[in-house]
């Protein structure tokens, strides 16, 4: 469609240009005559031009033209969109013509690629959408994982950190089970990785939502496939297309960096926060202070007033620290520049097509001292060709390499996060003497935890490398027209390779005493290498059988066999204090002070055997009637030989209504319209490769007998799942309606579905913690999940000044819920996990009703009112600017009931975790060369309650030490001359615990994370081809990329650093510290140019 | 042609599958070909003693150790909280303790089999004592659990019952282990002196708690098991096994025990290695050593217990309260000067003789070098002086306390003798060239200071009741910070003690002290603005950087405003988390504590 629509606005852009140039060509007589279609309906904006000249005209509403021509016999080229260019001629002896051209049944003819084979997208009945590869040209984000996001109904991705490289979670069709399953990606036919595709390479990528087109994938599709199809070469007649696309930008985060940096109020804020339990953070007195504040307005160091003053303490020399530090911006940069290069050529002649690819993708990250850098590449090189007449083979190899350098302690997001620990900006990361500060008498714990130090020596030097080949050989034999045999065989290996080192930190404490080296831990000199390698084959041989009888029925079967394997192995070694603070090889390790080399390996493998029988009937009768029969009989190494055979059928069917004699009155509308019907039945083989089986392992033990100068091993018995696991499946009913109306500039596409989820492998059931381990794997909960996706586009061209418009409209709505319909609780107690009419994602809470005004107030009410329930931290009890917490079952006592659903006390559900409307929609148009294209996305109602550890969020309420604390916090938090904060009472570690003042969740706190998201904007120019075909270039384009340009959401009211995305991709209870900070996420500006020659 | 191609091949394929879809792991074992071995058995069993690694040895707080920051259990009140999860109701350990019970026929080998039985039960009786020491009741289980096991969701059996199932375990690991010393590793000695600790826990707890099983007929009384813990502790001592560690030097021998790289194999029955090329490391010195780990110190209570080098009580000198620093501390017990800084302290290594306390780096002044390795010159930040550095051996069992049990159970009985005490006590006081206790002395005269509710143990009645105050005050000083002090409190019933002041060292009035005495002064206290030129370290204004227990002058106060109350009807058991109560609605919480569940 757009490509028809592109040519025809070159078409007509070239009429046009060419009719402002004619006047050198001799004119000498005027023809007239209409342009019908095959039903003598006339036809509108048809292109007419004169073959060999730049003489045209477009037809009028009545399908009318008019236009002078040479005498003598001449050419017409007759094209308009959605129909089939034709040529005519006129002959010298008259000056009219009627000329009739037919509908492109290409638009009908569309082909979609589906499991084992290609079926016209009007004749799909199962439940999948198509991406073209144009649709993720213009795209800058950094892999194909990400362009996807918003553009597909039903298909949620997220992205769990801003850092290079970091790979996007796909997920179709929400929560499918509640082990969190993906869907599988094939490549090619063969298990890719998504994120490793290079962009420009994708043809097209089907996304299979339904059972029934998955079936043939049986055991691991029950969360859906994704198809992605890579491009291959053409038959140019020996012409090589050379495509280059080149781009440069920069990227910067999508959040706020702007933190507190002042001194006074650093030290202040944490202070305040202590006193609530009668503690001091930092041990700075009145005199310290006076200091802070008269800097507080400086911006940088006046020489007046030095920021770190030696001083005479505890008969010690000390450093005092009165610094206004910017401690993110000393660490890190906002903007920092990344490029892209693309280079493909492709060709062929009679027999043979050839594609060769490369692209090259450099990312600098945000880290300051010495810049983060990530480097992808990719390769691929195609190769079709023809044996004979009934034999083709295909050969396709690719190749990704990615590598990540960074400093910090075993990953950047460690580095980030525990920076944000101790920092004041009172603090600077360097002594006067030009020492690192990491430890200073004046606050119990390590500044910033050093991560300063490992961000800034240069020395902790890590390197993240992975590296995946695969190569695809396919046969297809053809000796009939009807019937053909397709065998192939991947060979796929890749690997992850990391290399992490660590050195001291080495600090002063005092001035003039000797340096301090903090040399375990994060401090601890040792390099660490490791090598994980996988091996994966896969090999299909299939059959396929296409016929027609009597030109009604058509017949098209698949039947064939799939074998997998993979095998991982890992080695890794561990070797400390190294010869070296610059040179990292293991072969560097040297003795520590007592002459000992200590060294640490570590092994480990595993691998999985997958089969599988498939197969597929697709029947229609004259392309009105369709039905689709297929399944698949898989076995899996991961189960028990008793239960690793599974069965997974579907059955399909559709009716287009539109092909029906009774409707063809409306056709001239409706040129499409199906309903179509699926059901099936999906695998899920989402455990682990030796999960049925109990496993004795061995290990280091961190203890000694004083026997030898090693650690001793300890060995230990991995704890019991149930030994019978088998298959998860998942049962899909899928209802679907397709229609386009007006020419297929209307196209609109509907789907409910309902999946249930069964026999999910889980712990099955909650146990106390006497049982002693994690509770067994069993296939033991039952889960429903059911949603809507809808999706219209808009197509057309007009005229704005005389030249041809394009425009397009696009948008698209998925929705969902799911609950647990099978799970053994019959009390509906919390504290097991689920339970049956339990909705995924509800958030439980207590309401609170504003502040308390008055310790009067706050006393009268807890004595009517038993708020004990509340007690973390509660030095002193409630006071003025506590939190009111509601007794909503008018016990008088704020409680958690049973803690079971029936009796949860006074929670209520508060809002659902889990975002309630994914939406997506895009505009753009073209005209002049110029086009401009924008995509939207976003979601509706979505509810966050912020972890406790998530200090960007609460500041000192969730630690009163954090480095990034929001500026202004002091605005926000509640004091006699500030009732209307929206924080209560200082207290620090009031989010610490589910019972504390702000860890009970509650709805004063509770956030609402929908966002809409300015995705992308891209704004192209393409130079006249008259031009460019000068100097032999087919094509020139330049252009600006945005994406992640900005976001709007009401959570920006509460933090203007937490990107919504971040919100809920980070969301952890378990207290990691990885909620204290983030790698920020990142929007992306770039200017590129495309070349084709 | 195509029918016969599919069939062949389906043919072909279904032949092999089974082999293919076949795969066992490789970098595992399975555990049926497991547990035959003593490799097997000992490698399986290391990873119990990873449970003897309890950093309260020397770090619990206590009425007689503070910290900065005072701990929830040392503030109680509301600071005390049903936890979600975790708490101390782990029961992983066990698990696996019971997994090697549970797979232990495996091994041909009576022999072996016995022997690591007996480690295993020994270590189940241990963990038994961590958790009914903690929450009193508690299930017994001695398999490994299946999931659908009805003792997965069991109620608690009653300590009693517990008990005696850690005295079959104990007994049997006493028949079974090795007899031969091992201080790394578990023997029968070490299981004695197990059983002597928990039987006399059991016993007082019993005692002071007024705890009977009228309802249970097998049930033992107090004086059962305080008679178990004097038998197993007289086994002991009268195997010739071990002796307390002594080199003739009343002032050192007590500190350099706990500061040697290696355990003395004499004293120790049981110890933690630590290792300083495995990096295996505790954190002892710093943590009396660096002011950021808390600025941990001694009590003035606890230093008030401490005789007179003569045997006399400090507390019974006029004016004792009020004494400074450096009279305070002048003829005590040798054990206060080696186990907190006083004048005259020296590293071993250095020439220089003369130390104070770093009172920036301890809250009460007194200053802990108990597990202190040689500092040498603390300024150089020698290696040991860093957090988790530390690689001196940590006692689990040794048998000064050994000794201290058995004269406690004794005393308890009312069976104590003066001979019983000869071999006990005086053992402990030769050591650092203290006289002996006189039993009838001290029936005679019971100690005011300890019976008073102010600063002692109130709850102590009968005709040994000055006896068994004095035990107390040698427990309290022989094994000073080895966590054993709120255990104490909670079998004497005497958890009001955590209510008693938490004061530092007496400071007169504003002026300046010489605290190392060596005639220079290290500390100078002011009031009012105008800070005084002093040599001292330490120029301290009064309510600002020190506040004092009556405003101008008195005890380090630091705790002035941090309440710390011990309840009385709660505290004495940890309350049970409440996922744990909502999974297993069998599960009774212990009394006092609300978890807000409805039952």
């Amino acid at each position: 469609m757009l490509s028809k629509l592109f040519k025809l606005s070159v078409c007509l852009f070239l009429t046009l240009a060419g009719l402002s140039s004619i006047s050198a060509f001799a004119q000498n007589r005027t023809i007239t005559g209409t342009v019908l279609d095959q039903k003598g309906q006339p036809v509108i904006s048809a292109a007419v031009m004169v073959v060999g000249t730049k003489n045209g005209a477009v037809t009028d509403l009545d399908g009318r033209f008019s236009m002078e021509v040479p005498s003598g016999d001449v050419k017409l080229d007759v094209s308009c969109l959605g129909y089939v260019s034709s040529i005519y001629i006129v002959s010298g002896k008259t000056n009219t013509a009627v000329i009739t051209i037919s509908e492109d049944q290409m638009t009908l003819n569309e082909t979609v690629v589906v499991g084992y084979g290609t079926q016209k997208k009007v004749n799909l009945t199962g439940a999948i959408t198509a991406v073209q590869g144009e649709e993720l040209q213009n795209r800058v984000s950094h892999s194909v994982t990400t362009m996807l996001q918003g553009s597909v109904p039903g298909l949620n991705i997220s992205t769990s950190s801003g850092n290079p490289g970091n790979t996007a979670s796909i997920n179709i069709r929400g929560v499918t089970s509640i082990n969190g399953a993906s869907p599988i990606v094939l490549i090619d036919g063969a298990i890719g990785d998504l994120n490793r595709v290079n962009p420009n390479d994708v043809a097209s990528i089907s996304i299979i939502k339904d059972a029934a087109a998955a079936a043939v994938y049986g055991a691991r599709a029950a969360f859906g496939v994704i198809l992605v199809t890579t491009k291959s070469g053409s038959n140019s007649e020996g012409k090589a297309t050379v495509r280059y696309s080149g781009r440069f930008g920069w990227e910067e985060p999508t959040t706020s960096t702007d933190y507190e940096t002042r001194g006074y109020w650093s030290v202040y804020t944490h202070n305040l926060f202590k006193q609530a339990d009668n503690e001091v953070y930092i041990t700075y007195n009145g005199y310290d202070m006076q200091q802070l504040l008269a800097r507080v307005n400086d911006k940088t160091e006046n020489p007046d007033r030095p920021w770190v003053v030696e001083q005479e303490r505890n008969g010690k020399k000390q450093w005092a620290y009165y610094a206004n530090t910017d401690y993110w911006h000393e660490l890190f940069n906002d903007q920092h520049p990344t490029m892209e290069h693309s280079v493909s050529i492709s060709g062929g002649s009679k027999g043979v097509k050839y594609l060769l690819s490369g692209s090259y993708d450099r990312q600098v990250g945000i880290i300051k001292a010495k810049p983060d850098v990530f480097g992808k590449y990719n390769l691929r090189a195609k190769l079709d060709f023809d044996i004979n007449k009934y034999v083709k083979m295909s050969n396709n190899t690719s190749f990704y390499s990615s590598s990540y350098s960074y400093q910090g302690v075993d990953n950047v997001e460690n580095a980030i996060a525990y920076s944000s620990r101790h920092f004041l900006s009172c603090f600077t990361t360097k002594n006067p003497d030009g020492t690192w500060l990491y430890a200073t008498p004046y606050i119990n714990y390590k500044v910033g935890n050093g991560r300063h130090i490992a961000l800034g020596n240069k020395e902790n030097v890590n390197k993240d490398r992975k590296s995946d080949f695969a190569n695809t050989t396919e046969i297809v034999i053809k000796p009939v027209r009807t019937f053909w045999l397709t065998a192939n065989y991947t060979y796929r290996l890749f690997q992850n390779r990391n290399t992490n080192r660590r050195t001291n930190f080495v600090y002063r404490v005092n001035p003039g005493e000797a340096l301090g080296v903090y040399s375990t831990g994060a401090g601890q000199d040792a390099l660490s290498e490791s090598v994980g390698t996988y091996n994966y084959v896969s090999s299909n041989i299939f059959a396929t059988y296409e016929e027609t009888y009597k030109n009604v029925h058509h017949v098209t079967a698949v039947g064939g066999f799939n074998l997998e394997t993979q095998n991982y192995k890992g080695v890794g070694a561990i070797g400390q204090n190294l010869l070296s603070k610059d040179l990292n090889d293991l072969d560097l390790v040297g003795p520590n002070a007592d002459g000992e080399v200590i060294t640490q390996v570590s092994g480990g493998q595993s691998e999985y055997a997958l089969m599988g029988f498939f197969a597929r009937l697709n029947y229609d009768y004259k392309g009105k009637y369709l039905a689709e029969v297929s399944g698949r009989y898989d076995g899996t190494s991961r189960f028990a030989s008793g239960s690793r055979w599974g069965f997974f059928p579907s059955v399909s069917g559709g009716w287009r209504v539109s092909e029906e004699p009774f409707f063809a009155p409306a056709k001239k509308i409706v040129n499409n319209l199906k309903v179509r019907a699926s059901f099936g039945s999906l695998g899920n083989q989402n455990v682990s490769n030796y999960a049925y089986l109990r496993k004795v392992s061995s290990s280091d033990l961190n203890y000694t007998f004083g026997e030898g100068s090693s650690l001793p091993k300890s060995s230990s018995l991995s704890s019991p799942n149930a030994s019978d696991l088998t298959w998860e499946t998942s049962q899909q009913y899928n209802l679907g309606l397709d229609a386009s109306l007006f020419d297929s500039r209307l196209e609109f596409t509907g789907e409910v579905y309902i999946r249930d989820t069964k026999d999910m492998l889980t712990s099955g059931v909650a146990l106390p913690s006497i049982y002693g381990a994690s509770s067994p794997k069993m296939n033991a909960a039952d889960l429903r999940t059911s949603g809507y996706e809808l999706s219209l586009g808009w197509r057309d061209q007009v005229k704005v000044s005389g030249k041809p418009f394009n425009y397009y409209v696009k948008g698209s709505l998925s929705d969902y819920r799911s609950e647990i319909t099978k799970f053994d609780n019959p009390d509906k107690s919390f504290a097991k996990g689920y339970y049956e009419g339990m909705r995924i994602g509800d958030i439980w809470g207590f309401t609170v009703d504003g502040l308390f005004d008055s310790d009067e107030e706050a006393k009268a009410y807890t004595s009517n009112i038993d708020c004990s329930y509340i007690k973390t931290r509660m030095n002193g009890g409630f006071l003025a600017g506590d939190l009111k917490y509601v007794d909503t079952d008018g016990d008088n006592k704020i409680s958690i009931g049973a803690n079971t659903a029936d009796d949860p006390g006074d929670r209520k559900v508060l809002g659902n975790s889990l975002a309630s409307l994914q939406y997506g929609f895009s505009l753009g148009f073209d005209w002049m060369g110029f086009d401009v294209s924008t995509i939207f996305q976003g979601t509706g109602n979505h509810y966050w309650y912020p972890p406790y550890e998530s200090m960007i969020f609460w500041g000192p309420y969730a630690n009163p030490y954090c480095s990034y604390l929001a500026k202004d916090f002091l605005d926000d938090v509640w004091a006699v001359d500030n009732k209307d904060a929206y924080f209560p009472r200082p207290r620090q570690y009031a989010a610490h615990s589910g019972q504390a003042e702000l860890g009970a969740v509650n709805s004063r706190y509770i956030q609402n994370i929908r966002y809409l998201r300015f995705k992308n904007l891209t704004v192209g120019y393409t130079i006249p081809e008259y031009i460019t075909k000068k100097i032999h270039i087919d094509n020139v384009r330049v252009y600006f990329s945005g994406e992640n340009l900005a976001y709007w959401s009401p959570f920006k009211k509460h933090s203007k650093y937490i990107d919504p995305e971040a919100a809920f991709t980070r969301d952890d209870d378990g207290g990691s510290a990885y909620n204290n900070a983030f790698y920020p996420w990142q929007k992306t500006f770039m200017f590129g140019i495309d070349v084709t020659f | 042609m195509k029918k016969y191609l599919t069939l062949i091949l389906a043919v072909a394929l279904c032949a092999t599958s089974c082999d293919f879809l076949d795969r066992t792991p490789k970098d595992t074992l399975s555990p049926e070909s497991y547990f035959r071995t003593e490799t097997d058995l000992q490698l399986f069993s290391n990873s119990f003693y990873y449970s003897l690694f309890d950093q309260e040895i020397y770090e619990e707080q206590s009425d007689e150790y503070v910290c900065r920051t005072l701990s929830n259990v040392l503030r109680g009140g509301t600071y005390r909280t049903v936890p979600d999860t975790g708490g101390g109701w782990s029961w992983s350990v066990l698990r696996k303790i019971n997994t090697l019970l549970g797979n232990i026929n495996n091994c041909p080998d009576a022999a072996l089999v016995e022997e690591y039985t007996g480690l295993a039960r020994f270590f189940r009786a241990y963990f038994y004592f961590e958790k009914v020491k903690a929450f009193g009741d508690v299930p017994w289980v001695e398999k490994e659990l299946g999931s659908a096991d009805p003792l997965v969701f069991g109620a608690r059996d009653s300590r009693e019952f517990v008990m005696r199932k850690m005295l079959e375990d104990v007994d049997y690991a006493i028949e079974h282990l090795p007899s031969a010393v091992s201080v790394y590793r578990v023997n029968k000695w070490a299981a004695l002196a197990l059983k002597a600790r928990f039987c006399l826990y059991e016993g007082t707890y019993m005692k002071y708690h007024s705890l009977s099983f009228p309802d249970d007929p097998d049930a033992h009384d107090a004086a059962y098991y305080l008679n178990q813990a004097a038998d197993a502790a007289l086994l002991i001592m009268q195997s010739g096994k071990y002796k307390l560690y002594s080199t003739g030097k009343p002032n050192v021998d007590y500190r350099t025990l706990f500061t040697e790289v290696d355990a003395d194999k004499g004293e120790y029955l049981l110890a933690i290695k630590f290792d300083k090329g495995l990096e295996l490391f505790n954190n002892t010195t710093a943590y009396s050593f660096w002011s950021s780990q808390g600025s941990v110190g001694m009590t003035k209570k606890a230093v008030d217990r401490y005789l007179m080098k003569d045997g006399s009580r400090f507390t019974d000198i006029p004016e004792w309260e009020s004494k400074s620093f450096k009279d305070e501390i002048k003829d005590r017990d040798p054990r206060l000067a080696q186990s907190v800084i006083t004048p005259g302290f020296s590293w071993a290594s250095t020439s220089k003789s003369y130390d104070s306390p770093k009172l920036d780096e301890t809250m009460t002044g007194f200053q802990p070098i108990k597990f202190v390795m040689d500092l040498k010159d603390k300024a150089l930040n020698d290696d040991v002086n860093r957090s988790d550095r530390s690689y001196n051996d940590l006692p689990v069992f040794r048998f000064g306390e050994v000794l201290l049990n058995y004269a406690e159970a004794k005393a308890e009985l009312g069976t104590l003798t003066q001979d019983d005490i000869d071999k006990s006590i005086k053992l402990i006081r030769d050591r650092v060239g203290m006289g002996n206790l006189n039993m009838s002395e001290a029936n005679a005269n019971p100690d005011w200071y300890l019976t008073s509710e102010k600063y002692g143990y109130a709850n102590v009645t009968g005709t040994n009741k000055g006896v068994i105050l004095e035990i107390r005050r040698e427990r309290s000083v022989e094994l000073a910070q080895e966590g054993f002090r709120l255990s104490d409190l909670c079998r004497w019933k005497e958890g009001k003690c955590i209510n008693q002041q938490l004061y530092g060292m007496y400071i007169p009035g504003p002026g300046e002290y010489d605290l190392s005495g060596d005639g220079k002064p290290d500390l100078c206290i002011y009031k009012g603005n105008d800070k005084p030129t002093s040599v001292s370290a330490y120029i301290w204004k009064i309510g600002e950087d020190i506040i004092l227990s009556d405003g101008d002058k008195g005890f380090f106060d630091p705790y002035q405003k941090t309440s710390h109350e011990f309840n009385e009807e709660r505290d004495y058991l940890y309350p049970v988390p409440i996922n744990d109560r909502s999974l297993n609605k069998n599960l009774a919480q212990n009394p006092g504590w609300d978890d807000g569940l409805g039952y």
